[in-house]
């Protein structure tokens, strides 16, 4: 016991790390980004901090080049789509020689095509093919000559290419975004089997795994909920310093039950701040926030009445003030009557915003006067617990609103939400009447904001039943067209129409307001934020010179 | 000597008995089975369930220890662990343990003498008020209040935080149970013999009492260093420890169960080890013990 002791404590015992410590919500599920899982939300500052895509986004949220600095895209015979990559060649690898090539895509997306969220690539050519034969359990060696099939080719050491089954406006927006297209070091990995390539991702060591981003994982102590990066001197994707500025040399995401009492006492150099209430009071000079691509909105159970006819979820939608909704509980708000965000390239206009429903009090109580089963008190369920969104304050206020417009609503926080919006009750429909829900990009693209109200999504709202499915497939299809659809305006005008039918015409949903995420973070960093999908971005972290040193804060 | 023998053996049996419950216990949960529906966990955690538990296989339940000794990790990439960081995490957690048994023994004895001497006077109160209050206050509490001002500060302060905090419950329970052995010592006529014979009354219990109480005490042992371990498990997570209580309390919420089965095994084991610890040192303290060897 007594060496167990010494061995433990040593001279000093276990030792926070030095560097530049931050609170991060959840650790990381994995590190191997090609093989990732479906909690993968809590992977996602290591991996934008340590990779890269072949296309970045620009602060407008514009597709950039990233890995690749140039692209062609063209239709072939069969009418799939055909994107060629041309990789920079100043890239190399962590280790300073390993350079970056076109069969670092092929290696990393092919493993990606047979992990846990294959379904990500199933837009590949050949991938589904490779996919089935997996899950029927056909022999390896068949299943890899499907994936050599699927459309991800390396012509040369430089360029890519990669065959989409069919048109997707989209793609390149997610290439910047979803790490499953991230490259691996296929030099390093070829010849290892998949459990020696996921030790080699989830058991850093020896300046191992290889990264191409400005840092690199060094140790991941599970127990300790810990994960430590080092700057990566040999990535070509260093922040531009000002002068006296200087890369940060050590980041340590910590998960802590206590963070914000550590940032208070100068301990942590960053903390997210998850609960609304926090937000009250004086604001502190280091308090930030970033806007979201993300909208909170209340959402009808389509198949109950008296939520099952569109005109009076319409009225309800009318009914509804956000300004009022959200006064007074956030430092800013961004209410909103539509879906897609400002900032999103390819959002509505404002002459498209105005003709989807607005608060008009007047108009609301007209509609839902002698309308039958509006006696019902309806039951609004929404997700108990702490966090950014102040939801417990808009339910009250919701369920105040609808009360000046003759509805009586009956609150329900849930713990077990998104079972509950789920339940079905004996006579078929699901048990709720509306709920209350944020949803976030996972790319700068329309698209992403609509594939949860589409028949395979997790809506649960109903609406595919509405008028026979007629609505639910026009929606589809007016996605399917602008999904298409190469010229960016055209494509825009489809998405406006889908969002027309999701919000006006059947009124699935009532949009209430983009949300924002606030944070504190010490001065001395510069760059350190939260990108508009709500992940921590090391990126463009540097360092302000300390005191004496000279330069000037950007 | 027959009797200490049986003792001890009902200690070492504790790890066989507990390594094959907790081995038979995982293997069989559903989470192996072949159907989807029922096993509800990823196919790589079910394939590392397989490779590591060896189920089906003669003698699968020495699967999980054969891996550790190899040096092969337990569990899946991502969350298992290998033989060396179990041995470092264990390390750690038996450290802060070590401190918290010392500091609860520390406690037992000033507070037992304090109730002693609160027995007849003003005070007599608290010595019924300070258990009450330290058995009504859950680890976590007094953890959360400490812990801003220790984490992430270095120099052993989070440990030593950890071992404060944990030792306060076991301490107030031996020493209530110290003060009780106390008081019905103190009255016995042996103590007032001594007394008569002019002993002052620090040599009378240092050596005529303390060592008729010191057997009630390590009775007590056990019971504690089970309590010890379990207030580790909160602690560190409050304190941000990177030790074998977090290490446990998150293979279980991450269904590593190679890595439950082996920490389930290990934590029985220190208890074992602490039970013959106590053995030992009761043959040094109680006359009785030693009586009963010869």
């Amino acid at each position: 016991m007594g060496l167990w002791f010494a061995t433990a404590c040593g001279p000093c015992g276990f030792q926070p790390d030095p560097g530049i410590k931050i609170i991060v919500p959840a650790m990381p599920t994995t590190l191997d980004w090609s093989y990732s899982d479906p909690a993968s939300w809590s992977n996602y500052p290591v991996m934008l901090a340590t990779q890269k895509g072949l296309t970045t986004l620009g602060t407008d949220n514009s597709v950039q080049p990233g890995l690749a600095e140039r692209w062609e895209r063209e239709r072939d015979a069969q009418g799939r789509e055909v994107y060629t990559f041309h990789l920079r060649r100043d890239v190399r690898w962590s280790d300073g020689t390993t350079p970056l090539t076109a069969q670092d895509f092929v290696f990393g997306w092919r493993r990606a095509m047979l992990g846990r969220e294959r379904g990500e690539m199933a837009e590949i050519a050949g991938a589904r093919e490779a996919v089935e034969l997996q899950e029927r359990g056909a022999p390896a060696e068949q299943v890899r000559a499907a994936l050599e099939r699927t459309g991800v080719e390396a012509l040369d050491p430089h360029t890519l290419r990669v065959t989409l089954e069919r048109p997707r406006s989209y793609f390149l927006s997610r290439l910047a975004n979803v790490y499953l297209f991230f490259p691996a070091p296929s030099a390093e990995l070829a010849g290892k089997s998949d459990e020696e390539i996921r030790d080699y991702f989830d058991r850093p060591r020896d300046g191992r795994p290889l990264s191409l981003g400005p840092y690199r994982v060094e140790r991941w102590d599970r127990a300790g909920e810990r994960v430590r990066l080092v700057h990566n001197p040999a990535s070509a994707f260093q922040p531009s310093l000002e002068p006296g500025e200087h890369p940060a040399p050590v980041v340590t995401l910590m998960k802590s039950e206590i963070g914000s009492a550590l940032y208070e006492r100068g301990r942590v150099d960053f903390v997210f701040i998850d609960s609304a209430l926090a937000l009250h009071g004086q604001r502190p000079p280091d308090l930030h926030d970033e806007p979201l691509l993300s909208t909170y909105f209340l959402s009808f159970n389509t198949e109950r009445p008296p939520l099952n006819r569109p005109e009076v979820r319409r009225a309800i939608a009318r009914a509804l003030d956000r300004e009022a909704l959200l006064a007074g509980l956030l430092p800013a708000v961004r209410p909103t009557n539509v879906l897609l965000p400002p900032d999103l390239p390819g959002a509505a206009t404002p002459e498209e915003a105005a003709l989807l429903p607005r608060f008009d009090r007047e108009r609301a109580q007209e509609e839902l006067r002698g309308v039958q089963g509006l006696e019902r008190p309806l039951r609004l369920v929404f997700r108990a617990g702490d966090s950014f969104v102040p939801e417990v304050a808009i339910a009250e206020r919701i369920a105040a609103q609808l009360a000046a417009v003759g509805l009586t609503v009956t609150l329900d926080a849930r713990s077990d939400f998104s079972s509950e919006v789920a339940r079905r009750t004996p006579e078929g429909p699901r048990a709720y009447d509306m709920y209350l829900r944020r949803l976030g990009a996972d790319y700068a693209h329309p698209n992403t904001f609509f594939t949860l109200f589409e028949r395979e999504g997790n809506h649960q709202t109903g609406w595919e039943t509405q008028a026979g499915g007629e609505p639910m497939a026009r929606f589809e299809r007016l996605l399917e067209e602008a999904d298409a659809e190469a010229e960016a305006a055209r494509a825009r005008t489809l998405y406006a129409q889908a969002q027309a039918v999701l919000l006006e015409e059947q009124a699935v949903i009532a949009p209430l307001y983009h949300p924002d995420r606030y944070y504190r973070s010490r001065p001395k960093l510069r760059g350190l934020d939260v990108d508009p999908f709500n992940f921590l971005a090391l990126k463009s972290l540097r360092l302000a010179p300390e005191a004496g040193e000279g330069g000037s804060r950007p | 000597m027959r009797q200490l023998l049986v003792r001890l053996g009902r200690q070492l049996a504790l790890v066989p008995i507990v390594a094959l419950a907790s081995y038979f216990l995982m293997a069989s949960l559903p989470l192996t089975t072949e159907d989807d529906s029922k096993r509800q966990v990823s196919p790589e955690l079910a394939a590392s369930y397989r490779r590591d538990l060896g189920v089906g296989e003669p003698l699968g339940f020495l699967r999980p220890w054969q891996k550790l000794f190899r040096g092969e990790r337990l569990g899946t990439s991502a969350q298992g662990v290998t033989g060396d960081e179990l041995l470092l995490k264990l390390s750690g957690s038996v450290g802060v343990g070590l401190v918290a048994l010392v500091l609860a023994l520390l406690w037992a004895l000033t507070f037992a003498l304090l109730k002693n001497r609160w027995r007849r006077g003003r005070l007599a109160l608290l010595g019924d008020v300070i258990p009450a209050m330290a058995f009504g206050t859950p680890v976590f509490i007094p953890a959360l209040l400490l812990a801003p001002s220790v984490v992430e500060r270095g120099s052993l302060l989070p440990e030593l935080s950890a071992a404060l905090v944990i030792s306060i419950w076991p301490g107030v329970f031996l020493g209530t149970l110290l003060g009780d052995a106390l008081e019905t010592e103190l009255a016995r006529d042996y103590v007032r013999t001594a007394a008569s014979k002019g002993l002052p009354p620090g040599v009378v219990l240092r050596r005529h009492v303390l060592p008729n109480v010191l057997p009630a005490l390590l009775d007590a042992i056990g019971p504690v260093a089970t309590a010890l371990l379990a207030g580790s498990f909160a602690a560190e997570r409050v304190f941000g420890l990177p030790y074998f209580g977090q290490l446990y309390v998150l293979a279980v919420l991450q269904k590593q169960v190679a890595v439950v089965v082996v920490a389930t095994t290990v934590f029985a084991s220190v208890l074992a080890v602490v039970g013959l610890a106590v053995e030992g040192v009761r043959l040094i303290v109680d006359p009785r013990a030693r009586e009963d060897r010869t």
